[in-house]
C-alpha cells in the first residue's frame, strides 16, 4: 500500500472522498485490494472494466449469494463489468456511513432480478431460492411464503414497488446492520 | 367537492418556480394533469397532516373521502377517452414501474427520481432541483444520452438556491446530495466539475462580497475539514478494526456486534461519539476510569475530583501519615503488611489491603493542596463515585432509550412484517468464509421453516384446558426455579458464614468461595436453557428472555446474599470502636434477612454459630472489596480454563467428528451465554465500585485480555451458532437488562449509605452513625437552609404538584403517541384506497387500449366533456383539468348537467368483472 497513494492525484482523491462515504485511507486500501484482485499492473487507468469473474473473486462477493446481481447493478455500464470506480461506488453503499435510503435503493434492484422495477413473485421466489442455498424449500412452502410476503406488503397487487420496499425498510432495524461490509 | 380536494393537494407542492418558468413554455397546460399524478406516488409523503385529517380524518370524514372517489373516476373516464393514449404515457410514464420502457428512460428517469420520492419518517423532504426534474419528467422530458442527463441534473441543481448558497450549508448540502446520487461514480464526478464551476463563476461574478464574508466562508469551511479528517482519522485507526472484520467475516455481524459492543474500548469514546458505535458498558467503564485518573491532574484545581489522593500529590507528609496509620489498622489482617504474597494476586488480600483498591485505605482527611484549597478526602471520595454512577447511568439510559425506540416502538404498530424482516434483512453481507456461508444458508432456511410452521400453528386455536396445562406447567418450573435460587442463595450464605469463622491463616481459603459462585454462575445459565426447552415456550425468542431474566436473577441473588452478608457484619450494633468482634449479637439477623425464602433455618444456624470464634478484621468494606477482587480474577481464570478446554477438546475431537451434545455445546460460540458473562462482569463492577475503587482498571485489563483470547477461539476453533441471532431487538433487552442491575446496585448502595453504621475505616470513618452523615458536615455552616429546602420539598401540597405535573406529561406523551398511531392509520387507509384506485385505473386504461370496453353510450360521454369537434387536442384535457385543480371555480363544463358516469361506470365494471 505504500506506494498506491502515487497512483491518485490529490484531486482524484479529494473527488472520490467528497463523493462517497468513505474516507481517504479506505479508499487506498480498497485500491490496493483492486489491484490484488484484478492482478494488473498498469495503474494508471482507473476506468479500465473488469468481467464479473475477476470481482466474484473478492472475499466479501465469492460467498454472497447475490453477487451476481451486485456486480450487474454497480456495473455503470449495466454489463456487469465493473471498473475501480463502480467498485468505490459499491464500498460506499455498503458503508456503515451510508443512509438507509441509499442501501435500500441498491438493495431494491439487486432483489429485483429480472429488472422489471418491482419485486414480483418470481423475484422473492428467488431471493428465497438464493438464501436459503442448497437446502431449498420445498415448492409449496416457497409458494406460501412468497404468498405471505406479499400478503404483508404489496398493496396492490403487482409486486413491491421501489418506494413500498423502502418504506418497509425503514421498520427492519437489522436491515442496516446486514446489508453493510467493510474492506 | 373533489375538486376542492385535490386543489389543496396540490398547492403543496413545492416546485421550483424559476425552473417551471424557464422550461413549460411550450406544454405549459400539461403541467396540471401531471401534476395530478404527482399526488399519488410522490406527493403522498409530504402533505401536511392537516390536509389529510382535514379530508379524511376518523370522525365521519371517512365517509366524505369515500364519497369522492367516485367522482374522481368520473373525472379519469372522461379523460380517459379523450385521449387514451396521452393519459396512459402522462400517467406511468414517470413512475416507469408497471409498463416496460425502452431502457435507457427508465435508467434516465425511474432510477433518479425514485431515491428520493418516499421520505417516510424523516423530515427530509425532497429538494427543490428534485422537484424541478420531476416536473420535468411530467412534461414528457427525458434526456437521451448520459451527457444529457447530467447536464439536466446540473441544471436543476444549479436552481435551487440552498444547495447553490454561498456557504459552508450550501456546500455542505451539495455534497450530501451527490453522495445520495443513486449514479456511478463517473457521473457523479462530472457533474461534481460542472456545478463547482458554476459555482465559481457564480462567485466571481459576486466578487464584491466583502472581504469579511469571505473570509468567515473560508474560516467554517475549514474548521469543517478539520473536524472531518480528524473524525476521518479516527474512524479509520478505530481500535482492533482489522479483528472486528475478521470476526465479521467468518461469523455474521451478530457476532461482530457481541464483540463491538462488548469489548470497543478506551479511545474511541473519548475521541469520537459516534452515533453509530454503542457506547457500551465497558466504553463507559474506561471512561469513569479516565475520569478517576485524569482528576488526578485536576485535582489541584477541583475539589471535588480525586479518589487517590497519594499517588501523585506531592503531600509526603499525607503519605507516611497514611501509612502509619494504616500500620496501625492491618494489625489484624493476616499477612504481614509490607510483603507481598504470591498468591495475594489471587485473593486481592494482603499486601494488597494497603493500596488504593480498597475502601478502607482512603483516609477521613483534609488537607490544603495549595494554600487556600481545600481538599476533602470523603467528599472527593463520594462525589468521584457517584459521578462515575451518573455517567454510567446517563449512557447506558440514553443507549437503552434509542434502542427501543427504533427496535421496538416503531416497529410494534406493523406487527405483520415479520416475513419482509426475515427476507429482506437476513442476508450478512458481510460474510466472507465458505463456512459461515453455508451456515447461514442453513440457519435462514431453518428460520423461515419455523415461522412458516408457526403461522400454520396460530391458525390451529387452542383449547382452552391445553393452555391452561401449558401455563401451569410454566408456573411450576418457575416456582422450582426459584426455590433453586433460594436454596443457591442460602449455600453461599452458609459458605459465607463459615468462612469468616474459620481460621483465615490460609489464603486457598478465601478462595474457596468465589470458585464455587463462579462456577455457580458459569453453569447454572446452560442448565436453565436446557431446562427452558421443557417448558413449551413455542417462539425461540421467549426462551432466550426466560433464560435471560433466570440467569439475571440468579446474578443478583448471589451478588445480593454476598453485600448483604457483609453488609449485616457491619450493621451490628457493637459500639465498641476498634477491634470489634462483629458477630456477636444474635437478634439482629431478623430484620436484616435479604435472601427471601428461608430465613427460619437459617437464622438457627446462625444462632448456633454465634458463639463460634470472632471474626478480626474490622473494616468489613475492605473484606467485601476483596471479596469482589476475588470474583473478577477467579472469574477471570475460570474464563481462561474454559478456553483452554475447549481448545484441547478440539484438538482430540479433530480426528473423529462426534456430533454429541457436548460437542455442541463446548464448540458453538453462543452469543447470549457469553454477553450474560459481559453483564456479570459489568455488574460486578458496579457493586463493587464502591468498595473496590480502583475496579474499573481491572476489569478494564481483563476485558482487554477476554477479546484476544476469545477473538482466537472463536476464528480458530469455534463454530457460529445455528439460531439466528437477531441483533436489534435482543441487544436491547441486553442493554435493558445491564440498566436494571445498574439502578438495584444503586439503590443497594443508597441502602446502606443512609441506613448503614460506618466502620472504623476508609474515607468515612469519623461520621457517625451512617455514612451519609458526612454530607451534613459539608453543609454544617448553612444546615438551616437546607433543612428548609428538604421540609419544603417534601411538603405534601409540592410532592403531589410534582406527581401532578408529571402525570400530565405522561397522559401528553401517551395521546401523542396514540395521535400518531392513529394518522398512520388513516395513512394507511389512504394508500389502500389510492392504490385500489390506481390498479383500477390499469385496468381501464388496458381495456380501452385493446378496445374491448365498450363506453356506455356516446351521448353520455358527449354531455361529459365538450364534443370532440376536431380530434381531441390537449385543449379539452386541460380544460377538465384545470376544472379539476382550480379552486372553487366552476368551469362550463360543470355547469351542464351532471353526467352519471359513475353509476353507468360502476355497472358496467362490476359487470365486467363478473362475467370475466
Amino acid at each position: 500500500m505504500g506506494n498506491s497513494k502515487s497512483c491518485f492525484s490529490e484531486e482524484e482523491l479529494q473527488d472520490y472522498e467528497d463523493l462517497t462515504y468513505l474516507t481517504r485511507k479506505e479508499i487506498l486500501l480498497a485500491w490496493s485490494r483492486w489491484m490484488e484482485l484484478v492482478q494488473c499492473q498498469d495503474s494508471s487507468n482507473k476506468s479500465a472494466r473488469y468481467p464479473d469473474k475477476v470481482i466474484h473473486q473478492l472475499p466479501e462477493l465469492k460467498h454472497n449469494p447475490f453477487c451476481e446481481r451486485i456486480t450487474r447493478v454497480f456495473s455503470s455500464e449495466h454489463d456487469s463489468r465493473m471498473s475501480f470506480e463502480d467498485f468505490l461506488d459499491l464500498l460506499s453503499v455498503m458503508s456503515d456511513k451510508a443512509p438507509l435510503q441509499l442501501k435500500a435503493f441498491y438493495a431494491f434492484h439487486i432483489f429485483d432480478f429480472n429488472e422489471d422495477k418491482s419485486l414480483d413473485r418470481d423475484d422473492l421466489g428467488l431471493v428465497v431460492d438464493k438464501l436459503t442455498g442448497d437446502s431449498g424449500l420445498l415448492p409449496e412452502e416457497k409458494e406460501k411464503l412468497v404468498d405471505k410476503l406479499l400478503e404483508e406488503t404489496d398493496l396492490d397487487g403487482g409486486g413491491i414497488s421501489e418506494e413500498e420496499f423502502k418504506h418497509l425498510l425503514t421498520k427492519c432495524p437489522d436491515f442496516i446492520h446486514s446489508f453493510r461490509f467493510s474492506i | 367537492m373533489a375538486s376542492h380536494v385535490y386543489a389543496v393537494e396540490v398547492e403543496d407542492i413545492p416546485l421550483n418556480e424559476v425552473n417551471y418558468e424557464q422550461t413549460s413554455s411550450s406544454d405549459e397546460d400539461y403541467s396540471h394533469v401531471h401534476l395530478r399524478r404527482a399526488r399519488t406516488d410522490v406527493h403522498l409523503s409530504q402533505r401536511r397532516s392537516q390536509d389529510s385529517i382535514r379530508y379524511h380524518s376518523y370522525n365521519g370524514r371517512e365517509h366524505h373521502l369515500q364519497h369522492t372517489l367516485p367522482s374522481r373516476h368520473e373525472e379519469i373516464v372522461t379523460m380517459a377517452h379523450t385521449s387514451v393514449e396521452s393519459i396512459e404515457m402522462q400517467f406511468y410514464e414517470p413512475v416507469g414501474r408497471r409498463v416496460r420502457f425502452a431502457d435507457d428512460e427508465c435508467r434516465g428517469s425511474g432510477e433518479l427520481l425514485s431515491t428520493h420520492t418516499l421520505h417516510y419518517g424523516s423530515e427530509h423532504r425532497p429538494s427543490a432541483w428534485f422537484n424541478t426534474m420531476i416536473a420535468r419528467r411530467r412534461r414528457g422530458v427525458s434526456p437521451n444520452t448520459e451527457e444529457e442527463a447530467v447536464d439536466e441534473i446540473a441544471e436543476a441543481m444549479v436552481g435551487d438556491e440552498k444547495l447553490m448558497s454561498d456557504d459552508v450549508d450550501g456546500e455542505l448540502k451539495m455534497r450530501e446530495t451527490l453522495r445520495e446520487l443513486t449514479k456511478p461514480l463517473r457521473v457523479k464526478k462530472e457533474l461534481r466539475r460542472k456545478l463547482t464551476a458554476r459555482r465559481s463563476s457564480h462567485r466571481s461574478a459576486a466578487q464584491t462580497i466583502s472581504r469579511i464574508k469571505y473570509l468567515k466562508y473560508s474560516i467554517s469551511m475549514w474548521w469543517y475539514k478539520l473536524r472531518q479528517s480528524v473524525r476521518d482519522t479516527v474512524h479509520d485507526y478505530s481500535l482492533w478494526h482489522k479483528e472486528l472484520k475478521e470476526i465479521e467475516g467468518t461469523f455474521g455481524t451478530g457476532v461482530g456486534s457481541y464483540f463491538r459492543c462488548g469489548f470497543l474500548l478506551t479511545p474511541q469514546l473519548l475521541a469520537h461519539a459516534r452515533v453509530n458505535d454503542p457506547p457500551s458498558a465497558n466504553n463507559t467503564a474506561a471512561l469513569v476510569f479516565l475520569v478517576n485518573d485524569g482528576s488526578e491532574m485536576i485535582a489541584s484545581a477541583m475539589r471535588v475530583s480525586d479518589s487517590l489522593p497519594n499517588t501523585n500529590i506531592a503531600d509526603p507528609s499525607l503519605t507516611s501519615q497514611k501509612s502509619d496509620a494504616d500500620d496501625a489498622d492491618s494489625s489484624t489482617s493476616y499477612t504481614d503488611n509490607g510483603q507481598f504474597g504470591a498468591l495475594d494476586w489471587l485473593t486481592g488480600a494482603g499486601w494488597f489491603n494497603n493500596t488504593e483498591l480498597y475502601y478502607g485505605t482512603y483516609l477521613n482527611r483534609s488537607f490544603y493542596l495549595v494554600t487556600n484549597l481545600w481538599y476533602n478526602i470523603p467528599e472527593a471520595y463520594f462525589f468521584v463515585i457517584l459521578l462515575a454512577y451518573i455517567i454510567y447511568f446517563i449512557a447506558i439510559r440514553h443507549r437503552v432509550n434509542a434502542l427501543y425506540k427504533n427496535n421496538y416502538i416503531d416497529i410494534e404498530h406493523d406487527v405483520s412484517a415479520t416475513f419482509v424482516r426475515k427476507v429482506f434483512s437476513s442476508w450478512d453481507f458481510s460474510i466472507t468464509e465458505r463456512k459461515a456461508a453455508k451456515l447461514k444458508h442453513r440457519s435462514i432456511y431453518n428460520e423461515l421453516k419455523e415461522l412458516l410452521q408457526e403461522f400454520l400453528n396460530e391458525e390451529l386455536e387452542e383449547d382452552f384446558w391445553s393452555k391452561v396445562i401449558g401455563w401451569s406447567v410454566k408456573f411450576v418450573f418457575w416456582v422450582i426455579i426459584l426455590t433453586l435460587l433460594g436454596l443457591l442463595g442460602w449455600a453461599t450464605y452458609l459458605m459465607l458464614d463459615s468462612d469468616i469463622n474459620k481460621d483465615i491463616g490460609n489464603g486457598f481459603n478465601l478462595l474457596v468461595y468465589p470458585l464455587i459462585v463462579t462456577c455457580i454462575i458459569m453453569f447454572v445459565p446452560s442448565v436453565f436453557g436446557l431446562i427452558v426447552k421443557f417448558e413449551g415456550y413455542k417462539i425461540q425468542r421467549h426462551r432466550i428472555y426466560v433464560t435471560l431474566m433466570r440467569t439475571i436473577l440468579l446474578e443478583l441473588t448471589v451478588l445480593g446474599v454476598l453485600v448483604g452478608f457483609w453488609f449485616m457484619q457491619a450493621t451490628d450494633p457493637v459500639p465498641s470502636t476498634t477491634e470489634t468482634p462483629v458477630t456477636t449479637d444474635d437478634d439482629q439477623y431478623d430484620d436484616d434477612d435479604d435472601d427471601d425464602d428461608d430465613s427460619g433455618e437459617f437464622i438457627s444456624e446462625k444462632l448456633r454459630r454465634a458463639a463460634g470464634p470472632e471474626k478480626n478484621d474490622d473494616c468489613w468494606e475492605t473484606s467485601l472489596g476483596q471479596e469482589f477482587y476475588r470474583l473478577l480474577i477467579i472469574d477471570f481464570l475460570i474464563a481462561l480454563v474454559m478456553h483452554l478446554f475447549t481448545l484441547m477438546f478440539f484438538v482430540a475431537t479433530c480426528k473423529n467428528t462426534t456430533k454429541g451434545k457436548v460437542h455442541q455445546f463446548l464448540l458453538e460460540f453462543d452469543i447470549s451465554r457469553n454477553t450474560l458473562h459481559l453483564i456479570y462482569n459489568q455488574t460486578l463492577l458496579w457493586a463493587g465500585l464502591f468498595f473496590c475503587p480502583l475496579s474499573p482498571l481491572i476489569v478494564l485489563l481483563k476485558i482487554t485480555i477476554m477479546f484476544y483470547i476469545q477473538k482466537f477461539s472463536v476464528l480458530k476453533v469455534l463454530r457460529p451458532d445455528e439460531r439466528p441471532w437477531r441483533a436489534a431487538q435482543t441487544e436491547t433487552v441486553f442493554f435493558a437488562l445491564t440498566l436494571v442491575s445498574l439502578v438495584l446496585a444503586v439503590m443497594g448502595y443508597g441502602f446502606i449509605l443512609f441506613r448503614g453504621n460506618t466502620s472504623s475505616c476508609g474515607p468515612f470513618q469519623n461520621h457517625e452513625p451512617h455514612y451519609i452523615d458526612f454530607l451534613w458536615d459539608i453543609t454544617q455552616s448553612n444546615e438551616q437552609i437546607i433543612l428548609v429546602i428538604i421540609s419544603w420539598i417534601l411538603k405534601p401540597g409540592v410532592v403531589a404538584g410534582i406527581l401532578g405535573i408529571l402525570l400530565i406529561l405522561v397522559y401528553c406523551a401517551k395521546s401523542m403517541a396514540e395521535g400518531r398511531a392513529e394518522m398512520i392509520k388513516v395513512l394507511r387507509r389512504q394508500l389502500e384506497l389510492e392504490v385500489r384506485d390506481r390498479a383500477f385505473l390499469l385496468q381501464l386504461t388496458e381495456k380501452y387500449k385493446r378496445g374491448e370496453h365498450k363506453v356506455a353510450s356516446p351521448a353520455q360521454v358527449r354531455a361529459a366533456s365538450p364534443p370532440p369537434s376536431t380530434s381531441v387536442g390537449p385543449h379539452e384535457l386541460t380544460q377538465r383539468a384545470s376544472f379539476v385543480f382550480s379552486d372553487n371555480k366552476v368551469h362550463p363544463a360543470d355547469s351542464a348537467p351532471r353526467p352519471r358516469h359513475f353509476s353507468d361506470y360502476s355497472d358496467s365494471h362490476s359487470l365486467d368483472r363478473y362475467s370475466s
